[in-house]
């Protein structure tokens, strides 16, 4: 019986296995942002160079941030619920040398998650998932076959149901002064609240001393620095956490030896959740980030 | 250590060869002893001091139970049983009871109780203490020679593996003193029942693997103040994922335990039974959680005089032994909620039980008992979910009382829809299955069980969730 059932698991996962290398391209699906930073990370590990290219790493807002990377000739690591350190690892791990690494300082008292890097990097983790793509995480077959069922059922539900999407959040320049749904201002109170807590001193410190460690590495191997302030709310953009993130960076690295990107004063930016640019503020972001770019 | 990290797999293989090595064959309770013990400490290295402590609470009173004064053996067996509870009271609950009673502002007597570490396990290891004793001292099932040899330092060692065997140690089953004390001896190779060992792992790592960790995604919008966004369809959808998810978790768990049990050549008792083909909340709970329940039922229920002592004691009973029962899983009010609304459903159930006496074989009534016990364990599960009681008053509100408009997107509530059945699927095909199990067709579902098998292989291989930890850990 042990062997019956370990050769058919062999036959299903070889065929299954075939499918993928064949059609992989056109059917990946995530289902949650977890499985969405596994994938993007597995994408970038596998399919990516970033020998002489410009990079940028950081969090979600990195992600939302940075559009029609290709047009710019930027790398983009934008590791939702992540941090930079995360980004930096990935570069590490694939052992490259990019011309410039741009790093996104927002949320860099987020360390990287122990349990996140070894279910990418750990050799047991990473060579089947080299050699195998039907094991990543964007080729799940459940999860293929339920986006297919949904595609299925749609029309069905629609007819049961009044057709609602997802509605595309309002955004608001400055929550203080507009009428916003209420969506956002459930979702921006808490983040307001989030940002009016200042980073465990101790902690920040230790986050910039790790980053110091990689900051050195890769400017001993001639790699470019450059620190990115990304936009968010205006009303978050001098709360007690932006500020103490940002005059730490300027204390460790100063201003005089480390290249900045700043948040641009003249422009104010709409966000869908407070932090997060949308999509057409990206454009406008994407192209004031372009023209600060190092040549 | 988790049953689904490497390393633990790592050091069961080690454990594994030098066990099975002819000259060993000696040492092969220490060798699981070793195992077991960094098992433990891989977590809480220092909390190792307190397994010990309390094994050697249970070595001495079992022993001196046995071979002390005879009219010494009483208070050896009492103040055992007492010093255990005192153990799972200091460490468990005195957090609880210095929240409920006293203060715990920085610098106070409760800020102390408060922040006490929680050792893993100490629930389960601490009833198997309760077990051995009591067995010993009643002799119920066997004479208590045969579970205490004369010599102490076997004793000693006997004991301390019977607490410390890694497969039950953090999240149980409850093993018994009189199951598992008389399997201790000699295990060869040739023993092991590969077939049984090989369809428990794999049907445990799926139901914990694909299908718990792939539910727990979706279920984690059920805690506040996410599930305030969520349609009613979405309640509903979430509220039965997360039924299934906790089952997948915790009877995935039992069964990884058990298949490794068996790996040694130890025999653990089933400890779910298809609990959601349950027809009353009696049948459930000796479906669920059995090694729990049927401890409960012996070391509580019959002491405290069962259903000998009249209609009233009877349902006071049940009640008492669902509410510590309940505050067993944890030490917040809300556990103790949940198990006294089991309480009041088994005493409901049994004084409504002569009315009704009639309509016991007719199967629409049956069916609709089935869905009643499933729908009411369902919502009391919110009780583990979300931590506090408005929040669990707002979400069984907002079902029927919801502003929030149905999303017809894949991320939306048919997506959720669509994606917890799927997840769910294998629960209920699971319990399906049960059902026709002395029917004709399950001849040629037995004849085929290698596909079902290797569909699990299969999916554990290309669609394992990202490994969470298990529910009852917490416990």
């Amino acid at each position: 019986m042990i062997k019956k059932t370990i050769l058919f698991a062999s036959i299903l996962f070889l065929g299954y296995s075939l499918f993928i290398a064949k059609f992989g391209s056109k059917t990946r699906e995530t289902l949650y942002v977890q499985q969405e930073y596994f994938a993007k990370s597995q994408d970038l590990l596998y399919n990516s160079d970033f020998t002489g290219k410009n990079v940028i790493v950081g969090s979600s807002l990195t992600k939302a941030a940075i559009v029609e990377k290709d047009t710019i000739g930027l790398e983009e690591i934008g590791l939702p619920t992540r941090s930079s350190f995360d980004g930096l690892n990935l570069i590490n791990f694939k052992n490259q040398k990019p011309k410039c690494i741009y790093i996104e300082t927002n949320y860099i008292q987020r360390d990287e998650k122990k349990k996140y890097s070894l279910f990418l990097f750990s050799p047991e983790q990473f060579y089947p998932k080299k050699y195998f793509a039907s094991l990543r995480e964007d080729s799940q077959p459940l999860t293929l076959f339920g986006s297919y069922i949904s595609k299925l059922l749609n029309p069905y539900f629609k007819l049961l149901i009044p057709n609602k999407k997802l509605p595309k959040p309002k955004a608001s320049k400055n929550v203080d002064k507009n009428v916003v749904d209420e969506g956002f201002n459930k979702i921006f109170a808490n983040t307001k609240k989030d940002y009016s807590s200042i980073p465990d001193s101790f902690l920040l410190h230790q986050m910039l001393n790790k980053l110091d460690s990689f900051v050195i590495d890769y400017t001993k191997k001639g790699i470019t620095i450059v620190f990115v302030e990304l936009p968010v709310n205006e009303a978050l953009l001098n709360s007690p956490r932006s500020t103490v993130i940002r005059n730490a960076f300027y204390h460790k690295f100063p201003k005089n030896k480390y290249h900045y990107i700043d948040v641009p004063d003249s422009l104010h930016f709409q966000t869908i959740d407070g932090i997060h640019l949308t999509a057409t503020e990206a454009k406008t972001y994407t192209a004031y980030f372009k023209s600060k770019m190092l040549k | 250590m988790q049953f689904t990290s490497l390393i633990f797999l790592e050091l069961v293989s080690i454990t594994f060869i030098l066990y099975y090595l002819p000259p060993l064959y000696k040492i092969q309770m220490h060798l699981l002893i070793v195992s077991s013990l960094l098992f433990y400490a891989y977590y809480q290295p220092i909390l190792v001091l307190l397994l010990l402590f309390s094994v050697s609470i249970n070595v001495v009173s079992s022993y001196y139970t046995v071979y002390g004064k005879a009219e010494r053996q009483k208070f050896y067996s009492y103040s055992g049983v007492i010093l255990n509870l005192l153990i799972l009271l200091f460490f468990k609950y005195s957090p609880l009871i210095a929240k409920s009673f006293f203060s715990t502002t920085p610098g106070s007597f409760g800020e102390f109780f408060i922040t006490l570490p929680l050792p893993i396990g100490i629930s389960f290891f601490t009833f198997q203490g309760i077990s051995l004793i009591v067995d010993v001292y009643k002799q119920k099932y066997t004479s208590n020679k045969l579970l205490v040899p004369k010599s102490f330092v076997s004793h000693a060692t006997q004991i301390l593996f019977f607490k410390a065997f890694f497969p039950q140690l953090i999240s149980g089953p409850i093993v018994k003193a009189h199951d598992f004390i008389p399997q201790i001896g000699v295990k060869k190779i040739s023993d092991i029942n590969w077939v049984a060992v090989f369809k428990i792992l794999t049907l445990g790592y799926f139901l914990k693997m694909v299908v718990a960790d792939n539910l727990n995604h979706f279920t984690e919008s059920i805690d506040a103040p996410h599930f305030t966004k969520q349609s009613t369809l979405s309640l509903i959808t979430l509220l039965f994922g997360y039924s299934f998810q906790i089952f997948a978790d915790f009877a995935g768990y039992s069964l990884i335990a058990i298949g490794f049990a068996k790996l040694f050549c130890y025999d653990f008792k089933d400890n779910f039974n298809f609990p959601y083909i349950s027809t009353s909340f009696k049948e459930f709970w000796k479906r669920w959680h059995i090694s729990l329940s049927s401890f409960l039922m012996e070391y509580l229920y019959f002491p405290l005089g069962g259903n000998k002592k009249g209609q009233f004691r009877t349902y006071l009973n049940l009640f008492i032994v669902m509410f510590l029962g309940g505050l067993w899983h944890g030490a917040e009010w809300r556990y103790a909620v949940w198990g006294s609304f089991h309480g009041i459903a088994l005493a409901v159930e049994r004084l409504l039980g002569n009315s009704t006496k009639s309509l016991i074989n007719n199967r629409i009534y049956k069916i609709f008992k089935g869905i009643t016990v499933f729908v009411f364990v369902s919502i009391a599960w919110l009780l583990f979910k979300l931590t506090t009681f408005t929040d669990v008053i707002t979400y069984l509100g907002m079902i029927f009382n919801n502003q929030n408009p149905i999303y017809i997107d894949k991320r939306g509530d048919v997506g959720n829809l669509t994606y917890v059945f799927l997840f769910s699927l294998p629960v209920i095909i699971y319990h399906l299955i049960y059902l026709i199990k002395d029917k004709s067709p399950m001849i040629y579902v037995k004849k085929i069980e290698y596909v079902f098998y290797g569909l699990m292989i299969f999916f554990l291989l290309v669609n394992s969730g990202f490994s969470e930890a298990f529910i009852y850990f917490q416990f």
